[in-house]
């Protein structure tokens, strides 16, 4: 091969790696809040896949059909009560006494984009022509039923991952149609 | 291995540069970067979110109890809406609660009255110091010279009112306002029934802009068309009212009293009614002269239209006649107050009845109060007791005298010389020139006769109510009078309404009103032209002032710029020599105010200028403060007798 | 060959059957300012050092204060208020609808919805300023200055209406972003057809004489769409509504007319004067 693209070839792959991982780690966390607050390790995992709860036990929606996000310590103590005379560690979890009932251990990674109206509930019950709903948390969210650390699995949220959506399922991709 | 010469450098330079290109562009950096400055140059402000919840409650703030549901984000309000209707007042409420000016804690006073500098205590000293200042005034024997002013009539009036006279003085007024100059023309409130009326007659009360109590009258009003019922309205300008009723009579300025005593002439002499009200024999020969000629002369409206109107009121079965003139800077005379009301009584009309706000009784009082209690000798009205009263000591309760009465020059140096205590939300005019400032609430913050606050008081806010509990608990001497530990205890007692005892019929106050107006009415070659007041929709007599959301709705052709505008007829500015847009100097025999820009315009009647009420304000928050000119200041300043207050409505000016 | 099915799917008529309009009633208007407060706090309307400046400030209802004194001599005069926002026009041909400020705006900030509601996204507009001056109602307004909330007034702003930036122009949306709620709050109750959800706009909810009325105007037993054929409607400055059919039909060949969704009645002659160029 000849010497000069050699020369080239080598810095140049070199550098397109690092600045790719570089900015491409960067530019993954736009949009993402990363310094969220993880208090308490928590595997989705165990909860999803072994215990097969369904995500709406703890990510639930308001009566007005707003989701509540992450869950308040509350729900966590529906099924690990603070109650000093249950015998399996796993489901006393004593960490959770230093909370009140309405605080939350953790805040979410997902955040907001601003300037959007943006409803899970309508997201979630929105259907294809043939009538199949095929939406799913984690359509948007990443394989966070997998996830056994609470470590931040998927990056950015772009409003074209939106966009492709509202094409396949025949809404329409009018600016107002979300943004206000 | 080849040395490594400039150009294989180059190469490399080259290829490492290029691939930091590459792996810039296509880790998707340049469209984050694009996303970034396009956010940053938005500069964007994100409200901050919560979760979403309703809340049902009541408006306090008038007799009417609109239903409210507010929408709340976590703790915050965000929205109101009525069920039942609305006035501005709730509308506005937010605005008022969340004013970035609101007081958060008792301010004393730190530098020259009126310098607006304050310094911060808590409840617990300023309490302690003003009851220490009354103390003063019981062991100086000065009782006389405690005074209490309020706005409205409500629980803290109430409560205030109780104070003053468990103190031993009778010095309580009320801003001149429509309940205040009623009852103590008539002795009572008229309570008019608009849901179950078929014949309004308004003298000026312009009913649809506010007046009264606004949120039952427009509901009303959505009945009157499928009802029947006819509004017919004597009003000198063309306002809304006057538009939306089925019938403007359009009188000279000033002139409603006399369009009153003429249909009374027909009512009585022509249909043969008859009125109970002591003096009442007096009166009928007192208005005899009033034939509806004589008074088609005076108020400029044809006898035949006199007479087809008193028809009119004499056949309605649940006929009303509405005096006060103004949306809510209320302006009648006691006289024309007494003449409107005798139609209703003439007709004995089933829709209108008298109330009067009960209060709270006569508290136990100390031996030493009570002496100079029955030996106090008040003054009539508010604006009587600036003018010719005395005090050292002085609650304000809500009131804004000092922008609001004819008197507020002479208010300002009297507030100066005195301890003054003011129960406020927001530093106004009058608040300017207090010793203590307290805090006080919004209609959201307070619990309702609904049940408890919507939302959390405010910093340190108190219910003005619960501080005059918490100051009567801290003097010996009354400490009886207030057995309660909480407003709450009253809530439902507050502005109660009682039967009135009968009204009566002064022909004193007649008679110096009609002496007055004859004076007001006749050719003066000084003062050429009429000055009447108006008021803008929501900005009323000057509160709405503080608020943006209420600045936005000025339309330019009253305020714009720092220039306020008054209207003047069109052939009169042009007798004048005035035309549209010109600066005009307005001159009554009072003083002169200045910089105000023509508007010309036909729906101001001949000879009148119409002037806008409520600019003018020095304080009341930086959204207010020196906005426009305040009328006041030239207006009439002869006080009746009987409301004493002053009859203000119609001034006699020249402009330059 | 997907793609291709995708695009035809889009081409479909929407499943929206809504047509947003309004009626306001002048002759229960009292003025009394409710719905322009109403509004203003419901859309977190930006507040600057003074918003009595009217070259400064910004609004989406302007309650203007007509009266007809320059043909009318006193005491023949009127006065009345009219709350104009957008009219929401839809111009000429309602199934492709291109009201004046759509079919100049460069960037597609403002488009007209499924609904009928057109759309102001501020964060696409770049402060041209075509619209507002295509605007025929006035109803446009620029934002010059940063929006000074300050304080607590923040506290008081509504989540769900973006906060408007300097440099661009803001409008009335009819308040869509209520109807996006209450469609939330009916696919929360199990209630998933579009059509089903109603609304009530700001203003339209604060008015308390109910001179205003909204609804759908594709729905002809609707109050709205009754009111928008009543003898006392007419629109703002469409004087082409007064003349024949056919003569319509021919001037519409020639012009793009706005064909505002917002009616407003009167028995007032003098009022549909006023309102008509001349």
């Amino acid at each position: 091969m000849k010497r000069s693209i050699v020369l080239f070839m080598v810095p140049f792959i070199i550098c397109t790696y690092i600045f790719l991982m570089l900015f491409g780690k960067a530019c993954g966390d736009l949009g993402m809040d990363v310094q969220a607050k993880r208090d308490i390790p928590f595997s989705h995992k165990t909860h999803v896949q072994v215990q097969k709860y369904d995500c709406n036990t703890c990510h639930s929606y308001d009566e007005n059909g707003r989701f509540v996000g992450i869950p308040t310590v509350a729900v966590c103590k529906n099924c690990h009560p603070s109650n000093k005379e249950t015998k399996s560690i796993a489901m006393r979890l004593p960490y959770l006494d230093s909370y009140k009932d309405n605080e939350k251990a953790w805040s979410s990674y997902a955040t907001q984009a601003p300037l959007v109206y943006f409803s899970h509930k309508v997201v979630m019950d929105s259907k294809y022509e043939d009538g199949g709903g095929k939406i799913t948390c984690a359509s948007c969210h990443g394989d966070i039923a997998n996830n056994t650390d609470g470590s931040r699995i998927k990056g950015r949220m772009a409003m074209g991952v939106c966009e492709d959506c509202h094409d396949a399922i025949n809404v329409s991709n009018k600016c107002a149609v979300c943004h206000d | 291995m080849k040395k490594i010469d400039r150009k294989d450098f180059l190469t490399l330079a080259g290829g490492a540069v290029a691939g930091g290109l590459a792996g810039t562009v296509f880790s998707g950096a340049p469209i984050d970067a694009l996303q970034w400055l396009v956010e940053w140059t938005q500069d964007q402000y994100r409200p901050l979110d919560g979760r979403e919840h309703y809340l049902r409650s009541v408006c306090d703030a008038c007799p009417d109890r609109c239903e409210l549901s507010i929408r709340m984000i976590d703790d915050r309000a965000v929205n109101i809406q009525t069920s039942n209707s609305a006035c501005p007042v709730g509308q506005n409420a937010l605005q008022l609660m969340y004013h970035p000016e609101r007081i958060p804690q008792p301010l004393k006073r730190d530098g020259r009255k009126g310098s607006g500098k304050w310094t911060t205590v808590t409840w617990d000293q300023a309490l302690t110091d003003i009851a220490s200042k009354i103390n003063e005034k019981i062991q100086g024997n000065k009782r006389h010279l405690i005074a209490g002013i309020n706005k409205d009539y409500n629980l803290t009036s109430a409560l205030l009112d109780r104070l003053i006279a468990a103190l031993g003085s009778k010095n309580s007024y009320y801003e001149a306002g429509l309940e205040a100059i009623t009852t103590s023309s008539l002795g009572g409130v008229p309570q008019y029934n608009f849901e179950n009326t078929d014949y309004i007659l308004s003298f000026g009360a312009r009913i649809l802009e506010g007046w009264g109590p606004s949120g039952s009258l427009l509901k009303a009003f959505r009945g009157w068309k499928a009802r029947g019922t006819k509004l017919v309205m004597a009003e000198t300008n063309r306002s809304r009212t006057a538009s939306m009723a089925d019938e403007w009579v359009p009188v000279k300025a000033g002139t409603e009293l006399f369009l009153a005593l003429g249909i009374a002439y027909v009512l009585i002499r022509e249909k043969g009614r008859n009125s109970g009200g002591a003096g009442f024999a007096n009166w009928v020969t007192y208005i005899s002269d009033y034939t509806p000629e004589q008074v088609s002369s005076i108020t400029g409206v044809p006898a035949e239209k006199i007479r087809e109107i008193a028809d009119a009121f004499n056949r309605a079965g649940r006929p009303v006649a509405v005096s006060g003139r103004g949306a809510q800077g209320i302006s009648s005379s006691s006289a024309e107050i007494t003449a409107v009301y005798a139609l209703n009584s003439l007709v004995n009309s089933p829709a209108v009845t008298l109330k009067k706000h009960t209060g709270l009784g006569t508290p136990p009082m100390s031996q030493g109060a009570a002496q100079a209690y029955s030996s106090a000798e008040p003054k009539k009205g508010l604006d009587d007791f600036i003018k010719n009263g005395e005090f050292e000591l002085v609650f304000i309760n809500e009131a804004n005298p000092v922008h609001r009465s004819v008197f507020g020059s002479d208010m300002k140096t009297k507030l100066g010389n005195a301890f003054v205590v003011s129960f406020a939300p927001l530093v106004n005019d009058s608040a300017l020139y207090a010793d203590y400032v307290l805090p006080s609430l919004s209609f959201l913050e307070t619990k309702t006769t609904a049940g408890d606050a919507a939302v959390a008081p405010y910093a340190q806010a108190r219910h003005a109510g619960q501080a005059i509990i918490d100051l009567a608990g801290k003097i010996e001497e009354i400490r009886g009078a207030f057995n309660w530990q909480s407003y709450t205890d009253l809530i439902r007692e507050g502005s109660a309404l009682g039967a009135a005892g009968n009204f009566a019929f002064n022909n004193e106050s007649l008679k110096s009103q009609i002496t007055l107006l004859k004076k007001l009415l006749s050719e003066d070659r000084n003062y050429p032209l009429s000055l009447i007041p108006y008021e803008l929709p929501m900005l009323g007599d000057g509160d709405g002032l503080a608020f943006p959301y209420i600045l936005k709705n000025i339309d330019g052709n009253t305020y714009s710029k720092k220039k306020l505008w008054v209207m003047i007829n069109r052939q009169t500015a042009r007798d004048q020599g005035v035309s549209e847009g010109e600066r005009i100097d307005i001159e009554s025999s009072r003083g002169e105010i200045g910089s105000v820009r023509a508007h010309l315009t036909d729906t101001v009647a001949p000879g009148v200028v119409a002037i806008p009420l409520g600019f003018g304000q020095k304080a009341n928050t930086k959204y207010a403060e020196d906005k426009g000119v305040n009328p006041k200041e030239i207006m009439n300043a002869e006080i009746d007798p009987l409301t004493g207050n002053a009859d203000w409505w119609l001034t006699r000016v020249k402009i330059d | 060959m997907e793609h291709n099915e995708k695009a035809d799917i889009t081409r479909k008529a929407p499943a929206m059957h809504r047509k947003w309009g309004m009626a306001i009633d002048l002759d229960k208007c009292t003025g009394c300012g409710n719905c322009s407060l109403s509004c203003a706090q419901e859309n977190n309307l930006p507040m600057f050092e003074d918003d009595s400046d009217i070259p400064k400030r910004v609004f989406y209802l302007d309650l203007m204060k007509v009266t007809n004194d320059r043909d009318a001599q006193y005491p023949n005069v009127g006065v009345v208020y009219i709350p104009k926002m957008c009219q929401q026009c839809e111009g000429n041909e309602p199934s492709n609808p291109k009201p004046p400020c759509v079919s100049v705006c460069p960037v597609v900030a403002t488009d007209v919805g499924d609904d009928g509601v057109v759309s102001q996204i501020w964060s696409r507009c770049i402060g041209c300023r075509y619209c507002q001056a295509s605007c025929p109602y006035e109803a446009r307004a620029f934002n010059w200055w940063k929006p000074d909330y300050e304080g607590r007034f923040k506290e008081s702003l509504n989540p769900e209406v973006s906060v408007p930036a300097r440099g661009t122009i803001i409008k009335c949306t009819f308040c869509s972003h209520i109807w996006k709620r209450e469609r939330d709050r009916a696919v929360a109750n199990g209630e998933l057809d579009i059509n089903a959800v109603l609304y009530t706009p700001a203003c339209v909810s604060a008015c308390p004489t109910n001179a205003m009325v909204f609804g759908d105007l594709n729905d002809p037993n609707s109050e709205v769409s009754r009111l928008s054929r009543d003898a006392r409607a007419f629109r703002l400055v469409h004087s082409i509504d007064e003349k024949p059919a056919d003569e319509q039909k021919r001037l519409r060949g020639i012009k793009n007319y706005p064909n505002p969704k917002v009616y407003y009645l009167t028995s007032h002659q003098w009022i549909r004067d006023m309102m008509r160029f001349k």
